[in-house]
C-alpha cells in the first residue's frame, strides 16, 4: 500500500437510516455517519438489534439503506462488490459441506475462472496462513466450529479483497477459542493490509482487536461515539493485561450506561 | 471394524430370527387348532424355503422381468422429477403452475390408470415401465424441489458477495445442495416403482413376478408355499432397491448428513 494512503476513506457513510417496516414508525438505524479509514481496522459494537449486522450489508451490497448514501472505495457498493473488493465473513462459517475445505477455499477463485494449478497454490497459502495447513482435504463436518471459521475467513481473503467484512464472525464459539482466534485474526490482517470492518456485541474483543470502535446505541440504532484504541501493535494476548485495555474497555461500557440511561 | 460391522448386521439377524420364530409358532398353532386348510393360510417356513429352492431358477427369471422394468421406469420417473423440480424451483410462479398438477397426479388411483395404460399401449413391458415411472416421479420431485429452496441465507450471501451469476448459483450451490433431499426421494420412490411394475402384472401381464403370485393364487392350496414364495421375493426387490438406491448414495454423497458415512465414520 503506498505510503499516505492510510488516511484516505475507504468506507464513508452519510445520514444512513433503514426502516424494514417502512412508515419512518420504528426505523432500525437512524442517521449514522462513520467513515472509515483504508486499512483500518474497524469495529461496530453494539446490542443485539442495534442494526450493526444491518449497516455491514450495506456495506456488502446486501441490504440499500432508506435513506442516505454509502459509498465504497470510492463508488457505490455494488460496484466495489462487482470489482472483487469485498471478502465476507458470516456469523456461520457457511462452508459448502460437499466440498472439502480446500475445495472451500477455492471457491471464489473457482468463480473468477483462476485456473487450477493457481487456485490450488493459492489455497495452500491460505490454509497455512489460517493454521489449517494439511485439512485441506478434509469435510467442513470433520472440523471443529473454530475450524471451520478459520477456513470462512481463508475463503474471505481468497481474492485478495480490499475489504473484509465481518458479521459476529467468532460469536458462537467459546470464550477460548474465541480468544485464540482473534490473536491469530490480527496476525491474518497483518499479512494482508486490508481494511476491517468487524461487528461484534463484544466490548473486549472490539476494543483487542481495533483501531477503532463505532459503538452504536440500541434501537433505533445510531452512533453513540467513535473511540480511538491507542494500544500498541502488533497485540497479543499479554495485551489483554494492560491497565489501558481495561479502561478503555470501562470507558466504552460507561458509553452505553449513558446511552441507555 | 469388524466388531462395528457385527453391531451394524445384528439387529437385522434379531429381526429375522424373531419374524421367523413367530411365523413358525403361529403356522403351529394353525396346524394344532386343526383351522381347516391351516396349510394354505399359513405354510410351515421350511415348505417356502423348499419350494423357494426349487423353483429358484423360474422365480428368478420372473423377478428379473420386473425387476428390469421397475429399474426402467424407476430412471425415468427420477429423471421427470427431477426436471419438474428445477423447473417448479425457477419462480415461485412456475411453481405454482405445475404443483397443483403434481399433486393431482397422484390422486389417480394406480389400479385405474395401470389397465388404461395398458389398454392404450397394448404391451406390458411398456405399461410397466410408465406406471413404475409415474409411482416414482412424485416422491423424487417433491424432495428434490425441497433441497433446492433449503440453500442457507448465508450461502446466498456468500455467492451474492462474490458476484455470482445465477447459473453458476445453480452449479455450485443450489443443485449440490438439492442432492441429499433428492437422495430422500430416490430412496422413497425405488420400492415404490417396483410395486408399480408389480401391479401392472397383476392386472393382467405375461411375464413377471406379479404373474406368478396371481397364479399361484388361483391354483389354491397346493400352491400356497409358492404363493409365499412370490410375495417374499416380492418384498425383496423391494427392499433391494431401497438398499442399492441408499448404498449409491453413501458411495456419492459421503458428506451428506442422511448418508451413512457421516453418521459412522466420524473421523473425531
Amino acid at each position: 500500500m503506498e505510503a499516505g494512503s492510510a488516511v484516505a476513506a475507504e468506507i464513508e457513510m452519510k445520514g444512513i437510516g433503514m426502516d424494514y417496516g417502512g412508515g419512518g414508525q420504528s426505523p432500525a438505524v437512524r442517521d449514522v455517519c462513520m467513515t472509515v479509514r483504508k486499512g483500518e481496522f474497524a469495529a461496530l459494537l453494539g446490542p443485539s438489534g442495534c442494526g450493526k449486522t444491518t449497516l455491514l450489508r450495506m456495506i456488502a451490497d446486501l441490504l440499500e439503506p432508506t435513506s442516505g448514501e454509502v459509498r465504497v472505495s470510492g463508488s457505490a457498493p455494488r460496484a466495489a462488490r462487482l470489482a472483487g473488493k469485498l471478502g465476507m465473513v458470516f456469523q456461520t462459517p457457511a462452508l459448502f459441506e460437499w466440498r472439502s475445505v480446500r475445495a472451500n477455499v477455492e471457491l471464489p477463485l473457482e468463480l473468477a475462472g483462476v485456473p487450477r494449478t493457481d487456485r490450488r497454490e493459492r489455497s495452500e497459502s491460505l490454509l497455512r496462513l489460517v493454521g489449517l495447513e494439511g485439512f485441506g482435504l478434509r469435510y467442513p463436518w470433520q472440523l471443529s466450529g473454530g475450524m471451520q471459521q478459520r477456513a470462512s475467513i481463508a475463503r474471505a481473503l481468497a481474492m485478495k479483497p480490499d475489504i473484509l467484512l465481518m458479521d459476529e464472525p467468532f460469536s458462537a464459539l467459546d470464550e477460548f477459542t474465541r480468544e485464540k482466534l482473534n490473536e491469530e485474526l490480527l496476525s491474518v490482517w497483518g499479512h494482508t493490509g486490508c481494511t476491517v470492518v468487524f461487528v461484534t456485541h463484544s466490548i473486549a474483543e472490539a476494543v483487542f482487536l481495533s483501531d477503532r470502535v463505532f459503538v452504536l446505541s440500541p434501537r433505533p440504532g445510531r452512533l453513540a461515539a467513535a473511540v480511538d484504541i491507542p494500544l500498541p501493535r502488533p497485540r497479543d494476548a499479554s495485551t489483554r493485561a494492560l491497565p489501558s485495555f481495561h479502561e478503555l474497555v470501562d470507558g466504552i461500557r460507561g458509553r452505553f450506561r449513558e446511552a441507555s440511561a | 471394524m469388524k466388531a462395528a460391522a457385527a453391531a451394524r448386521i445384528m439387529p437385522a439377524l434379531v429381526w429375522a430370527a424373531a419374524a421367523l420364530a413367530l411365523w413358525q409358532s403361529g403356522a403351529w398353532l394353525l396346524q394344532q387348532r386343526g383351522v381347516a386348510l391351516a396349510s394354505s393360510k399359513l405354510p410351515y417356513p421350511y415348505l417356502v424355503a423348499v419350494a423357494l429352492f426349487r423353483n429358484a431358477g423360474s422365480l428368478l427369471a420372473e423377478a428379473a422381468v420386473t425387476l428390469l422394468n421397475a429399474c426402467e421406469g424407476f430412471l425415468l420417473g427420477a429423471a421427470a422429477g427431477v426436471a419438474l423440480a428445477l423447473f417448479m424451483s425457477l419462480s415461485a410462479t412456475m411453481e405454482r403452475i405445475a404443483a397443483p398438477y403434481a399433486v393431482a397426479s397422484q390422486m389417480v388411483p394406480i389400479l385405474g390408470l395401470a389397465p388404461i395404460v395398458y389398454a392404450i399401449f397394448r404391451d406390458e413391458n411398456t405399461a410397466r415401465v410408465l406406471i413404475a415411472g409415474y409411482i416414482s416421479f412424485f416422491p423424487v420431485a417433491l424432495h428434490t424441489l425441497r433441497g433446492l429452496q433449503s440453500v442457507r441465507q448465508e450461502d446466498r450471501d456468500l455467492l451474492h458477495v462474490l458476484a455470482c451469476g445465477r447459473a453458476a448459483s445453480y452449479r455450485v450451490l443450489r443443485l449440490p445442495a438439492a442432492l441429499p433431499g433428492m437422495f430422500t426421494g430416490l430412496k422413497a420412490a425405488a420400492p415404490l416403482a417396483v410395486t408399480g411394475a408389480i401391479l401392472v402384472e397383476l392386472m393382467g401381464a405375461q411375464r413377471g413376478i406379479g404373474v406368478l403370485m396371481l397364479r399361484h393364487l388361483y391354483y389354491g392350496p397346493t400352491h400356497a408355499a409358492l404363493f409365499w414364495c412370490t410375495v417374499l421375493l416380492a418384498a425383496a426387490l423391494g427392499i433391494a432397491a431401497y438398499g442399492i438406491t441408499a448404498a449409491l448414495e453413501n458411495t456419492l454423497l459421503p458428506w451428506s448428513r442422511t448418508s451413512g458415512r457421516r453418521q459412522g465414520r466420524g473421523l473425531r
